[in-house]
């Protein structure tokens, strides 16, 4: 069986994140970047059905040269192969158009299993799993947090609302991993070591058939028009409790004519 | 002479500084680690931080005083036992500045593991990896990369600590089996209660060596079964100690232990070689892991200092909390200029960094246990709370200043060693003075130049240093010449007696740390500002103008004192109290 397995690669939870000049991107001067957590749990599920069943296990991407950083995480985790669809110098892009893109280089990939995460960390869309497969039109099944394989089909258990669903579906479908679905292991020197001897095959939009100006600028149907951080939090207020009549008062006061609330 | 004079300049920055050279191609320009291995080395970090906050629980450790099994063997599947083992031998094949930047992680995170894992890649195999044979290496490497077998390094004994020539433990040639016969008890030995490859140093009896002790010495890989036997090999029980309560310490007590003679390491006679190299090798880690502790002190510490509030004021505001986040900073980024300085000598393939690392040891060692008790200080009454890290931290970093050479012994050796320097280059100038007829010109020619203050001319500047920190540069120049001077009239003075000056020794090394720190943090700032511009590398070039001058004042009091001192006041109050028993000097007389 062949897995691949998109990742995204996105600025840290952690990151402290800071608005661009432009209003409308992020400064990525001091971002730490790292493979969205729930893609981990994509490919150690691919990574330990390879294992079980063999077969290989391939990693894509879409993003600028920096993600070769994250595929080769990805392939000192054991993956076998690693693609970048770059996106250097391409302006920017929807779902929609990364959706177009993995989708043209999926077509050419022969996989049995296509992984994501259920959403990337970054914009938090969670559509790429439906917008690939409508494109390859393919069935499939997100926020899976259980797999059984079975002879060219697959049962998946999904999270839903207040409980589990469990789905059959044929191969190869698109499946969108969850937390919970595994614990993702760790590299190892030794991995990261023979990553470093692989070769990522870095294609360019055009290469795949897609033609950039349709998917960017103008093309993208959802655009970034500004980025705004929350609100600081404000100091608490401490109202003395020593007359609790008074401090009732008071908190009334405060709630209607400072916070209008009420 | 000019040949094996030219030699030693190459091969040794700071063995050519007490030859009145500064041989600057060494140490300029600043050593760049490539982007590859950056890369690595921050995947790998990541990794090692992700394993150890899942199975290494620090506070536990400390408290049941042991070290999971399940984490050595999560260890070794990490890699992380193998980082230094070449590739073929299937370990990693990390250059010096990688292994460093990972202890530089490793440490801060857990002391325990760190030990762990420096016992067994910075001295434990290191005997095997520096003076094996290719069948040796082959047989023993995979094992030890993968983590299937621990190593310890086994030279200290009951009576012979520092003077570790005076091991006693001894190794009897059996020649009906080609086996050496190992008798002897080895004391302190980390790894020690579950290793499974031991670097054994022993004393091959013999008539020839008797003169030299020294050549008696051979390095034995004592190596037990997969379960950890190995008939006449027993461990003792584990020792308690005051920190690193995880890692394990226990006595290897060898009752005709047999080992093949296949498992000599490094021949007859070359064991306290093999002891001194791979010591001397393993020391600049010492250094790199006092780095990661000293910055996460500064995290703590900053923490600390901008939330607390006493007198409406946040406390770091106040000059006396500034002053020490200053310095604990300042002195981290010396340290961290001076490991990897030496760590970059090292994969540049200089044969000798051998007082370079020595004075990353004594230098991180002391700061890092100084920049903890600051912390400390900052965080106030919390400091002195167990459920706060100081502690711990304290506890955990005390041995560093003992273990791998105490820094007693290590300032003696940056002494000695130099002195030694020195005497070669006076050999010329002493045989003059024993024979003056026949040589009076090279004496006459001497007395003169060292008349004019620069004997044997070291009118050396350094030349790389950038121009914004041309008086710091001159600075370092101006006393590397004084100091050198110095060394040599103290060899002068004392003759073969200066072996015994160690109140002089202790201002010679002191020197000499200073200076290599002041150059090693005049070469990092200088590529500082030819990578970012003098405006953007203004915060380093205030640190590198904060420590000269700091340093200046350590040196001038240390080398004044060289001549003008209180010395024999020093002999004289020890000996009072040695006589007493103890402090003679009682107010009310009790
Ligand atoms: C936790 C721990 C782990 C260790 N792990 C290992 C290990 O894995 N393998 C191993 O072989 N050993 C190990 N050791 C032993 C360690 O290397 C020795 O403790 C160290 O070399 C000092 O020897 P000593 O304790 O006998 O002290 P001593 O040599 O007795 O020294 C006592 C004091 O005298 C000073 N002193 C000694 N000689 C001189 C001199 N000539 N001039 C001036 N001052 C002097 C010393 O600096 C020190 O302050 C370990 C020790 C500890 C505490």
């Amino acid at each position: 069986m062949n897995h691949v397995v998109c990742i995204a690669y996105v600025p840290d939870t952690e990151t402290k994140v800071k608005i661009g000049g432009d209003g409308k991107s992020i400064d990525e001067t001091d971002v730490k970047w790292i493979v969205s957590p729930y893609d981990e749990y994509a490919l150690e599920e691919a990574l330990k059905t390879r294992e079980a069943k063999g077969g290989t296990v391939t990693v894509l991407t879409f993003g600028p040269a920096r993600a070769d950083v994250g595929l080769r995480e990805c392939l000192a985790r054991g993956a076998d192969e690693a693609v970048r669809i770059a996106s250097d110098g391409l302006g920017e892009t929807d779902s929609l158009g990364v959706a177009q893109l993995l989708a043209a280089a999926l077509k050419g990939m022969k996989a049995d299993a296509i992984w994501m995460g259920s959403k990337g960390v970054g914009t938090d869309a969670g559509v790429m799993v439906s917008m690939v497969a409508e494109l390859l039109d393919l069935p499939n099944v997100n926020l899976v947090t259980k797999v059984e394989w079975k002879d060219g089909a697959v049962t998946l258990w999904r999270e839903v609302e207040g409980g589990r669903e469990v789905v059959e579906s044929p191969l190869p479908c698109v499946i969108g991993a969850h937390k919970g679905l595994n614990e993702p292991r760790y590299a190892s020197l030794k991995g990261i070591m023979a990553a470093k001897k692989k070769v990522i095959a870095v294609k360019k939009p055009a290469d795949l058939g897609v033609d950039p100006a349709g998917i960017t600028g103008e093309k993208a149907a959802v655009r970034w028009t500004k980025l705004e951080l929350p609100p600081a939090r404000q100091a608490c207020k401490l109202i003395p409790a020593d007359d609790p009549q008074k401090a009732a008062e008071e908190l009334l006061r405060l709630l209607r004519d400072e916070a209008k609330v009420l | 002479m000019s040949t094996t004079k030219t030699d030693t300049e190459v091969h040794s920055f700071l063995k050519s500084l007490y030859k009145g050279e500064f041989a600057e191609s060494l140490v300029f320009p600043f050593p760049e680690v490539p982007e590859d291995v950056k890369e690595t080395v921050t995947v790998f970090a990541d990794a090692y931080r992700d394993f150890d906050a899942q199975f290494i629980d620090s506070e536990k450790i400390d408290r049941d005083h042991f070290f999971p099994r399940e984490a050595i063997q999560g260890l070794g599947d990490l890699g992380a036992l193998g980082m230094t083992i070449p590739e073929e031998y299937g370990g990693s094949g990390f250059s010096a500045a990688a292994y460093c930047k990972m202890v530089e992680v490793i440490g801060p995170l857990d002391s325990s593991a760190a030990i762990v894992i420096g016992s067994h890649q910075s001295i434990g195999l290191k005997p095997l990896l520096l003076f094996g044979t290719d069948e040796q290496k082959r047989k023993w490497l995979p094992d030890l990369a993968s983590g299937k077998r621990l190593a310890a390094f086994c030279l200290t004994e009951p009576e012979a600590g520092s003077d570790a020539a005076s091991l006693k433990t001894t190794a009897v040639y059996d020649p009906a089996t080609d086996e050496y016969v190992l008798n002897g008890t080895k004391q302190w030995i980390s790894n020690g209660g579950f290793a499974k490859f031991l670097t054994v140093f022993a004393r091959i009896p013999s008539e020839a060596a008797e003169k030299d002790k020294h050549r008696e010495i051979a390095c034995f890989a004592v190596v037990p079964d997969e379960s950890g036997e190995l008939p006449g090999l027993t461990r003792g029980p584990e020792e308690k100690k005051l920190g690193l309560c995880g890692s394990s310490t226990c006595q290897i007590i060898l009752e005709n232990c047999r080992v093949p003679a296949f498992n000599m390491i490094g021949g007859k006679g070359q064991g306290f070689r093999v002891a001194v190299e791979t010591l001397n090798t393993g020391r600049t880690s010492l250094g790199a892991g006092s780095v990661g502790g000293c910055k996460q002190m500064i995290k703590l510490a900053t923490e600390h200092a901008t939330q607390r509030k006493q007198f409406k004021t946040r406390i770091a505001d106040f000059e006396l909390i500034r002053e020490k986040i200053a310095e604990m900073t300042a002195n981290t980024y010396v340290l961290e200029s001076m490991v990897y300085l030496t760590a970059g000598l090292i994969d540049k393939g200089v044969p000798d960094y051998s007082l370079e690392g020595a004075c990353c040891k004594v230098y991180g060692t002391e700061l890092l246990w100084k920049t903890i008790n600051e912390a400390l200080q900052i965080a106030g009454g919390n400091g002195f709370m167990n459920e706060y890290p100081y502690g711990r931290a304290l506890r955990d970093s005390r041995v560093n200043m003992i273990f791998e050479g105490t820094n007693e012994i290590l300032r003696l050796y940056l002494a000695l060693t130099g002195m030694k320097e020195a005497g070669d280059v006076l050999k010329g100038v002493e045989k003059a003075v024993y024979s003056p007829l026949t040589q009076y010109g090279v004496l006459i020619g001497h007395a003169q130049k060292w008349m004019q203050g620069n004997v044997p001319a070291f009118d050396k500047k350094l030349q790389k240093v950038h121009p914004a920190l041309a008086p710091e540069a001159d600075q370092v120049s101006h006393y590397a010449s004084i100091f050198r001077n110095a060394v040599e009239t103290i060899v002068f003075r004392n003759g073969k007696k200066v072996i015994e000056r160690q109140y002089l020794h202790h201002r010679i090394a002191d020197t000499l740390i200073d200076l290599y720190a002041q150059v090693a943090t005049l070469s990092r700032v200088t590529a500082a500002i030819e990578k970012k511009g003098e405006e953007k590398a203004k915060p380093e070039i205030e640190i590198a103008r904060w420590f000269c001058f700091q340093a200046r004042h350590r040196m001038v009091a240390s080398l004044k004192a060289l001549d003008k001192n209180r010395d024999a006041e020093a002999t004289a109050i020890s000996n009072a109290v040695y006589e007493a028993g103890g402090y003679p000097f009682d107010l009310w007389g009790w």
